[in-house]
């Protein structure tokens, strides 16, 4: 039954009617929720001792780091569904990941940029999770232009997610680079094995911000995902009755 | 709540308009990607539609 399910699932024209259902108030959903988690972080906690107020880009800039790294992850994911067994939709969703990848991770970039001027008095240094993070981007990149550059999809699609699976041991580099290196960019506040090093009432917005903005990029992944599907599947019979 | 201490949480401080700066940039690329992928959404169902 679960096999079954699965199966269902995975033919783009489920996955197509659930998400055409669901996606709208999904987004809607988490807007509103992450708008909360900014207005709570941005004017209902305390300044920093340190940083004053600056440090309040961290509502936006951690999100988006966090979630510039999933998504490579989840491409990934997807990326060796399709190679092992051979699911168009794993494909689809794959594809439709790397642009919003890149949105992400160019965010990341700027916002922290941005954070950097107050900060450390410059926007820009080469140190290992800047680099490492800047190296992802150009991977989104890459594997948009190389997608875009054949005219047969579904080698494009075999190439794509062999890069991907090479691509995702730039991941761990990220998330470990501020340990490897001695780095300007500070060491992670949150972790899974100690005590965050932020006071709760920065941190419970900074959670809540976390969670809301995931769910707001993962419901653009599945705008973007329909919107593949639109395009590839559009000489197949289901697609007429939409 | 009075005027005063109003301007002055929006203003955050010294470092503000970094944080303005980010807000701005954060809601113009996220509100553009949802318009950007409706309409192309919109676009490709009636391009279906005219097909048959």
């Amino acid at each position: 039954m679960i096999k079954k399910f699965f199966h269902q699932f995975a033919s783009p024209k489920s996955y197509f009617a659930i998400a055409n259902k669901f996606v709208k108030p999904f987004l809607a959903l988490f807007f509103l929720l992450y708008i909360g988690a900014l207005v709570w972080g941005l004017f209902f906690t305390p300044s920093d001792v340190v940083q004053g107020d600056s440090y309040r880009i961290i509502y936006m800039h951690v999100p988006a780091s966090f979630m510039a790294q999933i998504l490579f992850v989840v491409m990934a994911i997807t990326s060796a569904i399709f190679l092992i067994w051979k699911l168009k939709l794993a494909a689809y969703v794959s594809k439709s990941i790397a642009p919003i990848g890149a949105i992400v991770t160019f965010f990341a970039l700027f916002s922290g940029s941005i954070w950097g001027i107050p900060t450390w008095g410059t926007w820009w240094q080469w140190d290992a999770r800047i680099t490492s993070t800047l190296i992802l981007f150009i991977m989104y990149l890459g594997l948009i232009s190389l997608h875009a550059s054949f005219e047969n999809k579904d080698k494009a699609d075999k190439f794509f997610s062999v890069l991907v699976l090479i691509g995702v041991v730039n991941i761990p580099i990220i998330k470990k680079s501020v340990d490897w290196w001695s780095t300007l960019h500070q060491s992670a506040s949150i972790t899974l094995t100690s005590k965050p090093a932020i006071d709760p009432v920065m941190l419970y917005p900074l959670i809540f911000s976390i969670i809301s903005f995931i769910g707001l990029i993962f419901g653009l992944v599945i705008l973007s995902s329909q919107n593949e599907i639109l395009k590839r599947e559009k000489y197949k019979s289901w697609i007429k009755n939409i | 709540m009075n005027q005063d201490s109003l301007t002055n949480m929006l203003r955050m401080g010294d470092h503000g308009v970094y944080v303005w700066i980010v807000i701005i940039v954060l809601f113009v690329i996220l509100g553009s990607t949802i318009i950007l992928l409706n309409r192309k959404i919109r676009q490709a169902k009636q391009e279906i539609n005219e097909e048959t």
